[in-house]
């Protein structure tokens, strides 16, 4: 029979495999505003993780970290990146040897090439299954890395670096509450150096393919 | 007073055969809404069942007795399935036992199948497609559902749908289980493509080339259309329920059988699908159609959940 799980760990798990199902949908958009939205999901979702282990653990700076997360992370980045990549239309295919079953194969097994890693190690304390966040944490960096691999386009590539980093943040909380405010906070400045090189990426495509900008159109419009 | 369970058996099966129309019409007046246009009245599928049983059916001249009596079928399959499941109560029913949740996936399996020799059988190219697409569909997705199925049967130690919805309400940790959680995401998805929704192909559109389920059913008419019609409404009402309440949110059965208790039931039942149905409307606002052969990339995600949460669960990390 299974053990019953405490509500800290079902609400830690919870969040996890959101996290990670989250993640999933990166291998079939193709549109950089799905990558965006994608990335404010998972967002949102760290800000209750980051919630709800400061009020489970009586930690006030995670829960400013959870305001925090929620205003940079969640709303005003994606939406600023968002208003930078309006100028181009750029389709973020896949490499045309490998389809989307076959990347979404490749994320299974890397899932479970990282599951059973963690299972192996000896983490034993911790109110929030720290197997289960372990898990999640490698498999979001592993899934990271191969959105970024499996992408031949610059934007994709930052924005998956981005929910990268998503997946290193949710395991700093999780599996070390006690961390240090300045670490979070390190972190989240972090992202703000991904979004700047966004920014310049956004910047060098829109002079080399200005003539196929979209935003041409909407000044047409009756 | 309480009721005796024969009773409330029935009642389950009424509150299918009654209500499933109603669930039907409040989810396109709310697709309309949110649409910025006034929509249809929500009794309006009740209308059109009405309408289309006092019409004439006609047959298509190459068709059998298979065209004739598969509406019946379908609709005593998704009128079996409420007896296996919990609609309204806590406690099993008479012949609520007779099968597990795989017998419903089968009657669910038998329906589709019975439909689909309809569409053959018509003669008419476009059914015979809708079939065909039908059938492709179904063989994606039963994988996934009887993953879903063995996962949530490996945290309850069942696979009885009673027994589930009474493990899950013994703890709502259950319900927020790792691999529960990936479980109920997988059905989820599955519950879009079964029902017709948006990433698959949309509901409301009367275009032959994006149409899968309601295809089989042009060359039927009279009648027959109205039982095709009042059964699709019947299986997204099933599907809603053992999403709600085997799955996702086991609160506000019936667990003495009174007449209160059932009557709250109902409600409760509705709310919950209401709930449901608010956050398909808005996958539906919000997504695009998926082109014909990129369904299977959904539905690919939907069985790698799947199979993630009974890997999950056996590894133990959930």
């Amino acid at each position: 029979m299974l053990h019953a799980l405490t509500m800290p760990e079902a609400f830690a798990g919870t969040i996890a495999m959101l996290l990670i199902v989250v993640q999933l949908t990166l291998f079939r958009s193709v549109v950089i505003g799905e990558f965006l939205r994608v990335y404010s999901l998972q967002s949102w979702l760290l800000a209750a993780i980051s919630l709800g282990v400061g009020i489970v653990e009586h930690g006030w700076d995670l829960i400013a970290l959870a305001v925090l997360t929620v205003i940079f992370k969640a709303i005003l980045l994606p939406r600023y990146m968002q208003w930078l990549a309006r100028g181009i239309s750029v389709r973020i295919e896949l490499p045309a040897r490998i389809n989307v079953l076959l990347s979404l194969l490749m994320a299974g097994a890397l899932i479970g090439v990282s599951i059973l890693t963690s299972i192996q190690l000896p983490l034993h304390q911790g109110a929030f299954l720290p197997k289960a966040d372990l898990a999640t944490t490698l498999s979001m960096v592993f899934l990271g890395f191969l959105v970024a691999i499996l992408r031949p386009n610059a934007l994709a590539q930052v924005v998956a670096f981005l929910t990268l980093e998503n997946g290193l943040f949710f395991g700093t909380i999780t599996l070390a509450p006690g961390l240090p405010f300045v670490i979070g906070i390190l972190l989240l400045i972090d992202v703000l150096i991904a979004v700047v090189v966004f920014a310049v990426l956004v910047r060098a495509l829109v002079e080399q393919q200005a003539a196929v900008s979209v935003s041409v159109f909407e000044r047409l419009r009756g | 007073m309480i009721l005796p369970p024969i009773a409330v058996q029935a009642a389950q099966v009424l509150t299918l055969l009654l209500l499933s129309p109603l669930l039907t019409g409040c989810i396109a007046r709310a697709e309309a809404v949110i649409a910025g246009k006034r929509g249809p009245s929500i009794f309006q599928t009740y209308r059109d069942i009405l309408k289309f049983f006092r019409k004439q059916a006609l047959t298509p001249e190459p068709s059998s007795w298979i065209f004739r009596t598969a509406p019946y079928v379908a609709c005593a399959c998704y009128a079996t399935i409420a007896t296996l499941i919990p609609v309204l109560t806590t406690y099993p029913l008479p012949g609520a036992t007779y099968g597990d949740i795989l017998g419903g996936a089968f009657l669910f399996a038998l329906a589709g199948f019975a439909t689909a020799l309809a569409g053959i059988d018509s003669g008419s190219q476009y059914a015979d497609i809708g079939s065909s697409r039908a059938t492709m569909v179904g063989i994606l997705v039963e994988p996934t559902l009887i993953f879903v199925f063995f996962s949530v049967a490996f945290i309850t130690g069942t696979d009885l749908p009673y027994a589930m919805n009474a493990a899950l309400r013994h703890s709502w940790a259950n319900v927020l289980r790792p691999a529960h959680v990936l479980a109920t995401a997988a059905f989820f998805m599955m519950l879009l493509v079964d029902t017709g929704r948006i990433p698959i192909e949309s509901s409301s559109a009367t275009i032959e080339f994006g149409m899968i389920d309601d295809a089989r059913w042009f060359e039927h008419s009279g009648p027959w259309m109205a039982l095709f019609k009042w059964g699709s409404s019947m299986k997204q009402f099933l599907l809603y329920t053992i999403f709600v309440n085997v799955l996702l949110l086991p609160v506000g059965l019936s667990s003495d059988g009174s007449i209160q208790s059932v009557a709250f039931a109902i409600v409760t039942l509705f709310a919950k699908m209401l709930l449901v149905g608010v956050i398909v409307v808005a996958i539906e606002t919000t997504f695009a159609k998926l082109r014909l052969y990129k369904i299977t990339e959904f539905i690919g995600t939907g069985l790698l959940v799947a199979i993630l949460a009974i890997f999950a669960f056996v590894v133990g990390v959930g």
